[in-house]
């Protein structure tokens, strides 16, 4: 049974059949640590090439997440500077307020790298993220964001990096997964208010990928 | 209070490995001089200015501006400061901007907790950074081929590929 959900949760990775995520049912403590897995990423070739046609004098990015050398090196040639925020989403209330006020004098950006760093957030710091990016982003800014539809999911935020234009791959510092808390698709419109959706693909293992723009 | 020791040295040529932005080598040759250098156990309260190369080992507070030569921040460095330099290498902690008139490396053990500024960024996996990398060009003339060209074939320099600068980026 395990194996037969752990398949159903495999994202897709063209000519492999591993895994990204321990399969439902599979003690977090067996998932060690889980090797970075690669995958076409349609909604990230979408914002890439979206924000290429963007003007290209001065634009600059910002990713929620971790940064490293291969992503650096995809985005630096996209874009004439890159903000590296590494979102701690352990913090809350007041502390993760002052993280967002620590970078009061970023932006603006023209593109934004959310990841699935959302989907840690809770309800009252994501719509303080929702602010912090409206006030650091244009009209036609465009923001790539992985948002799980289901639960159980990992504990903790996945390192992604950029292979290329179209190629992600993930690595789960934390192969373990548990029930956490989950946005509702309401939730999420009202705290990134200043962003619609412009496309979202659904992926095999439940989490659905999304490019929003700036309104 | 500073000393001369030929045994510490910058590991490596900077972008010896790892990602950049650049082109993998250094744009210019810098002192063969071995670096002043500020031992683990010092540390210095103040600005730093002059014309040779640094290694911080110990412990900075204070500006440093070497705008000529190269920084290295060590694996046991730990900065405070604000740098200038033509060349910045971090392999320990740096909490302050930095700004490189050539380039900027954060090797793998390398933490920086600020803004960087330089034609060309080099950072490894493994280096923990947190800041702005701004890699708008200052004052050298584009040299190389558009963004699309560049893009999808990257162009050979004597056998080596190389990447595109951030001044041929932003030349078009």
């Amino acid at each position: 049974m395990a194996n037969l959900l752990g398949k159903l949760l495999t994202r897709s990775f063209p000519g492999k059949s591993e895994t990204a995520f321990a399969p439902l049912g599979v003690d977090p403590k067996e998932v060690k640590e889980e090797k970075a897995r690669g995958y076409e990423s349609r909604a990230f070739a979408l914002w890439a090439d979206q924000f290429e046609q963007l003007e290209e004098a001065g634009r600059r990015v910002l990713d929620l997440g971790r940064m490293n050398s291969t992503s650096f090196q995809y985005l630096s040639q996209l874009s004439a500077g890159v903000g590296v925020m590494d979102l701690n989403v352990e913090l809350t209330g007041t502390a993760f307020q002052m993280q967002l006020t620590e970078h009061a004098d970023w932006g603006p950006f023209h593109g934004v790298l959310a990841w699935d760093r959302l989907n840690y957030l809770g309800a009252d710091e994501l719509a303080l993220l929702g602010d912090w990016l409206e006030e650091r982003t244009q009209p036609g800014a465009l923001l790539f964001a992985c948002l799980a539809t289901r639960t159980p999911y990992a504990t903790r935020p996945a390192n992604y990096r950029i292979e290329d234009a179209r190629t992600l791959s993930v690595a789960q510092e934390d192969g373990g997964q548990e029930r956490t808390r989950r946005h509702t698709p309401s939730m999420l419109k009202r705290a990134l208010s200043a962003f619609t959706s412009s496309r979202s693909f659904l992926l095999r293992d439940g989490m659905q990928e999304h490019v929003l723009v700036r309104n | 209070m500073w000393k001369k020791d030929e045994d510490v040295k910058p590991k490596a040529p900077p972008f010896a490995e790892g990602a950049s932005s650049g082109d993998g080598q250094p744009a210019a040759s810098f002192s063969t001089a071995p670096p002043a250098v500020i031992g683990a156990s010092l540390n210095v309260n103040g600005n730093i200015a002059g014309t040779e190369d640094l290694l911080v080992e110990g412990k900075v507070e204070g500006d440093i501006a070497l705008p000529n030569n190269v920084v290295t921040v060590g694996g046991s460095g730990v900065v405070k400061a604000r740098i200038q330099a033509a060349v910045i290498i971090v392999e320990g902690k740096v909490e302050g901007d930095l700004v490189g008139e050539e380039q900027i490396e954060v090797r793998r053990s390398g933490h920086v907790l600020g803004n960087i500024r330089a034609p060309r960024v080099g950072l490894e996996d493994g280096a923990q950074f947190k800041g702005n990398i701004d890699m708008s060009p200052k004052s050298k003339p584009a040299a190389a081929p558009a963004v699309s060209e560049a893009k999808s074939e990257p162009k050979k320099d004597h056998g080596k590929p190389v990447g595109k600068t951030a001044d041929a980026k932003l030349s078009g």
